[in-house]
C-alpha cells in the first residue's frame, strides 16, 4: 500500500499539471488566433480602403490600366490575396487577380462599392489565413516544447520529493524499531 | 625680371587649364547616357521591359543608362530634340513627327518580328457590339490614344476619315493615354469602339473584344540618337544594338522589349515616307522629300 501510493499520487499530481498546462494553452492559443485574426481583418480593410480610393482615381481619370496594372502586381506581392476583382454593374471585370494556388484554411471576404455618376463598382477581395495558420503552427510547436520541458521538470520534482519524505520517514522507523529492539534486547538480558 | 613674369605666367594658365580639362573630361565619361521612352504603356511596366536592354547596353559601353519615361507623347518627343535624352524609343508616328524639320536625329535600329519588319493596329469593339463596319460607327462614342500615337489615334482617325466619318460626325471622342485604356475603356462599355495596336488586342480578345477593321500596315518602333550625340557614340549603340540578336540571352531582353521580337534591323528614314503621307494630313507634316 505505502508503495503503491506514492506513485499513484505523483501520476495523479502529474496529469493535474498536464490538464492545468492544457487548459492554459488552450486559452493561449484561443486568445493568440483571436488577436491575429482581429489584426488580419483590420489590415484587410485599411487594405480594400486604399485599394478603392486608387481605383476611384483611375476610373475618374479613364486610367484604367493603372487600375489592372496596380491589382495585379498588388495581388501577386501578398501570397494571402486569394483573388482581388473589381468589377462594374454590369459584371464586366476590370481587374481580376486569382492566385494560382487554391485558398488554404479559413477566408476572409470583403467587398467595397465605389458609386460614380456613371455607375457603380465593386471590389472584392478575398484573403485566406494562410499566414496566421503558419504563426499558429509555429507556436503550437514552441507551447509544446515549453510543456513538454515544464512536465518533465515537474516530474523529476515531485518524484525527488516524495523519495525525499519517502526515505526520510523509512529512516525514522528504522531508528525508532533499532531503539526499541535495543530496549527489549536489554529488558531481556535483565530478566535472565 | 620678364622671364620670370612670362614662365609665372605659363604655369598659371597651365595650372588654370589643368583644373578644368579633367572635369570636363570626367562629365563626359561619368554622365550616365538617358535613355528615352514614349508611355505606350504603364511606365512600371516600360521600366521593366527595357531594363535588361539597358543593363546590356551599360555593360558593354562601360556607362550607366537611366531611363527616362516621357509624361506623354509630347514631352517625349520635346525630350529628344532639347537633347534631354541621349537615345530614345519611339513610334513611328513620333519618328516622322520628330524628322518633320529637322533629320539630324540617326536611327539606330528597328524592331524585327521573326523578319517582319512591319506591324499593324485595329478598329475594335465588344465581341456582343451591333457594329460591323467603321460605318455603323457615326454617332457612336469612340476612344483614342494619345493624340501622337500611330495606331491607337492618327491611323484610326485616317481610317474613319476614309470610311467617311470625320470627328465631327462621332457622339464623343477622348484620347485616354495609352493602347491599354482604350481597350479596357471599350471593353467597360464606355466607349463603343476605339483604336489598339495588334499586340493589345490579342491580349484582350479574351476578355471580349474584336477587330471590325485592321489599320495598313505600317513600320515597327524604333531607335534613334539625339542630334548632338558623338559620333563614336552613334556607332556604338548603332553596332550594339544591330548584333544584339547574336549575343547569347539576346531573346530575353528582346522579347521583353516585346513579345515576338527576333532583332534589331537596320532603320531608314525612307522606310517611314508612306506612313507619313498617310498621317500627313492629321498631323499637318510634309511628305517625305525624296533622297531625304
Amino acid at each position: 500500500m505505502k508503495n503503491i501510493f506514492p506513485r499513484i499520487a505523483l501520476i495523479s499530481l502529474v496529469l493535474l499539471f498536464i490538464v492545468f498546462l492544457v487548459i492554459g494553452n488552450m486559452f493561449i492559443y484561443n486568445q493568440q488566433r483571436s488577436n491575429y485574426l482581429n489584426d488580419f481583418k483590420e489590415s484587410q480593410q485599411t487594405d480594400i480602403k486604399l485599394l478603392s480610393q486608387l481605383a476611384r482615381e483611375g476610373l475618374i481619370s479613364q486610367n484604367y490600366a493603372l487600375i489592372e496594372w496596380f491589382f495585379k502586381t498588388w495581388g501577386q506581392d501578398y501570397q494571402t490575396v486569394v483573388s482581388l476583382n473589381l468589377k462594374n454593374h454590369n459584371g464586366f471585370a476590370l481587374s481580376k487577380y486569382k492566385r494560382r494556388i487554391a485558398a488554404t484554411g479559413d477566408t476572409i471576404t470583403l467587398t467595397n462599392n465605389i458609386e460614380l455618376y456613371d455607375g457603380s463598382y465593386t471590389i472584392t477581395l478575398i484573403s485566406d489565413t494562410i499566414d496566421i495558420e503558419s504563426k499558429l503552427e509555429h507556436l503550437q510547436l514552441q507551447l509544446f516544447l515549453v510543456n513538454l520541458g515544464a512536465t518533465i521538470l515537474a516530474t523529476l520534482n515531485i518524484w525527488f520529493l516524495f523519495r525525499h519524505f519517502t526515505i526520510r520517514h523509512l529512516q525514522q522507523e528504522t531508528r525508532l524499531r533499532r531503539i526499541a529492539e535495543e530496549k527489549l534486547r536489554k529488558q531481556e538480558v535483565n530478566r535472565s | 625680371m620678364r622671364t620670370y613674369n612670362i614662365v609665372l605666367k605659363f604655369i598659371l594658365i597651365l595650372f588654370f587649364l589643368s583644373l578644368f580639362t579633367p572635369l570636363q573630361a570626367a562629365e563626359n565619361n561619368d554622365r550616365p547616357l538617358i535613355f528615352g521612352v514614349h508611355p505606350y504603356l504603364h511606365p512600371t511596366t516600360l521600366i521593366e521591359r527595357f531594363t535588361p536592354l539597358t543593363d546590356y547596353l551599360a555593360k558593354q559601353m562601360g556607362q550607366d543608362i537611366l531611363i527616362r519615361v516621357g509624361s506623354d507623347y509630347n514631352d517625349h518627343i520635346e525630350a529628344i530634340i532639347q537633347g534631354k535624352v541621349d537615345f530614345a524609343f519611339l513610334g513611328p508616328s513620333l519618328y516622322i513627327k520628330l524628322t518633320q524639320n529637322n533629320k539630324q536625329f540617326t536611327p539606330l535600329g528597328r524592331l524585327s518580328f521573326s523578319g517582319k519588319k512591319l506591324f499593324r493596329g485595329a478598329i475594335i469593339v465588344r465581341q456582343d457590339s451591333n457594329i460591323k463596319s467603321l460605318k455603323d460607327l457615326r454617332g457612336k462614342k469612340f476612344a483614342l490614344g494619345d493624340p501622337d500615337s500611330t495606331l491607337s489615334s492618327l491611323l484610326p482617325i485616317s481610317m474613319l476619315s476614309d470610311a467617311g466619318i470625320q470627328l465631327e460626325d462621332l457622339s464623343e471622342y477622348t484620347h485616354l493615354t495609352n493602347h491599354h485604356n482604350v481597350a479596357l475603356s471599350v471593353l467597360l462599355g464606355k466607349y463603343d469602339a476605339g483604336g489598339v495596336k495588334e499586340e493589345v488586342l490579342n491580349e484582350y480578345q479574351s476578355r471580349g473584344l474584336k477587330a471590325i477593321q485592321w489599320s495598313p500596315e505600317i513600320p515597327t518602333h524604333l531607335f534613334v540618337a539625339r542630334a548632338g550625340l558623338p559620333q563614336q557614340k552613334i556607332n556604338t549603340l548603332s553596332q550594339l544594338l544591330q548584333n544584339l540578336h547574336k549575343q547569347t540571352g539576346a531573346s530575353d531582353i528582346l522579347q521583353n522589349i516585346k513579345k515576338g521580337t527576333t532583332a534589331i534591323i537596320p532603320a531608314k528614314l525612307e522606310e517611314y515616307g508612306k506612313l507619313r503621307e498617310l498621317i500627313a494630313p492629321l498631323q499637318g507634316t510634309l511628305p517625305l522629300e525624296t533622297g531625304n
